[in-house]
């Protein structure tokens, strides 16, 4: 019998199926869904654009564990991820009763150091506290660029992920929600190898597009 | 001197107002050229991590709305001011958006900063200095705190002040903050 209600909130603004944050996500129910633990997940960006946010809303309230998923925009999060939590902040403050949820984040950027996601977890602590919830800790992501790899060093990572969505998992059946001190996973490769793989696939990328290297420096609004 | 003064219509408190015409004067009496644009509720949209701003229209959006005009007009002035409305320690959406489509002016490459960390370079050799002034009917310390290291820890160019209705002050911190262009360090 499911006693505990997870909703896991994959909330990248990318396409679906194109998403670091969405595979990130359906790892997250994989791992947490069990007999005891029924889980849901809701795409912020489809809700949005459906407008079907009062029934996701109803169902973020009602649950006893929220997992924010999202990838790192400019050292915070993305502007549509603002959007969906200032809306159910905005639905949160006319609830007359606001139950504990317990919320955590995982966080996931294209650098390779996972302490650049460190403030992002700090707003969602800041969005927890403002809804009435509370907030453990964040799972932060470096090396997002590969994940959605298959190889070995990104399946390590994988593995220390589930581990700590383990860690989650506990706390939700217990009915704890502890601060603590962000999970920083970083995928096991040489940087200056990723760095540079990184900078060879834009030149391949413009290419693709019919462009030629030098168009990825051209500076539309440069003052004539 | 050329100032671009970016707000949020979503936001436009009493404070803001009050805000906005602080900056506004000091950038006259200091014989800055104004533009000014206040965004409207869900008037960007969102990025979406397409990347064509990189490798399709290179500098550019691909994304068709106001934020080509935006870029366009931020890139040629001296100092951008944004006027921020904090939301749990961090931007608005709506200028969260606008800032997430600021990233035609990097390019996509890394490159590793004297300290370490890992950042994309500028597309032009010279940036607008940025200022973000924060305001809010009642900013905590800690919100402060969290917006200050958001933009500290990662930032090079990104001047941050904090306004609480004090006009003096905010002018002085204001000029302080050297509203000329800034070079390529972001």
């Amino acid at each position: 019998m499911t006693e505990k209600q997870v909703v896991i909130l994959a909330a990248s603004p990318k396409p679906p199926g194109k998403a670091a944050s969405d595979l990130l996500a359906k790892i997250a129910a994989d791992t947490l869904r069990d007999e005891t633990v029924g889980v849901r997940v809701i795409n912020a960006r489809e809700t949005l654009a459906k407008e079907t946010t009062d029934e996701a809303f109803a169902a973020i309230a009602a649950a006893d564990a929220l997992i924010v998923v999202f990838p790192l925009y400019v050292f915070c999060l993305p502007g549509m991820t603002m959007r969906f939590l200032q809306r159910y902040g905005e639905y949160a403050a006319k609830l007359p009763q606001r139950k504990q949820t317990a919320v955590y984040s995982v966080v996931n950027c294209g650098f390779p150091e996972p302490e650049i996601n460190e403030e992002a977890s700090r707003v969602i602590g800041r969005f927890a506290r403002a809804v009435g919830a509370r907030y453990g800790f964040g799972v932060l992501i470096g090396g997002g660029g590969m994940v959605t790899m298959s190889i070995s060093p990104v399946n390590k990572m994988i593995r220390k992920y589930q581990e700590t969505l383990g860690r989650i998992q506990a706390e939700i059946k217990a009915g704890t929600c502890t601060p603590a001190a962000s999970v920083n996973l970083r995928v096991r490769f040489p940087r200056r190898l990723y760095l540079f793989m990184g900078n060879i696939s834009w030149r391949m990328w413009i290419r693709n597009n019919g462009g030629k290297t030098k168009d990825l420096y051209a500076r539309p609004y440069q003052p004539v | 001197m050329k100032a671009y003064i970016l707000s949020d219509g979503e936001f436009a408190t009493d404070r803001l107002l009050k805000l906005d015409a602080a900056v506004k004067r000091c950038l006259s009496e200091e014989g800055f050229e104004i533009t000014e644009k206040r965004l409207e509720k869900e008037e960007l949209k969102y990025c979406v991590g397409c990347f064509g701003c990189w490798v399709k229209t290179p500098g550019r959006c691909v994304q068709k709305d106001s934020m080509d005009e935006i870029n366009r007009t931020m890139m040629n002035s001296d100092a951008t001011i944004y006027l921020v409305p904090l939301v749990f320690g961090q931007f608005s959406a709506n200028m969260k958006s606008a800032l997430d489509r600021w990233i035609p002016n990097i390019l996509p490459f890394f490159i590793v900063r004297k300290d370490g960390s890992t950042m994309h370079p500028a597309r032009y050799a010279k940036n607008p200095r940025m200022v973000m002034i924060v305001y809010g009917d009642d900013l905590t310390a800690e919100d402060i705190d969290l917006f200050r290291d958001m933009t500290a820890n990662h930032r090079r160019n990104g001047e941050v002040l904090i306004y609480e209705g004090d006009d003096e002050k905010l002018k002085k911190e204001l000029l302080a903050a050297g509203l000329t262009k800034a070079g390529d360090m972001l």
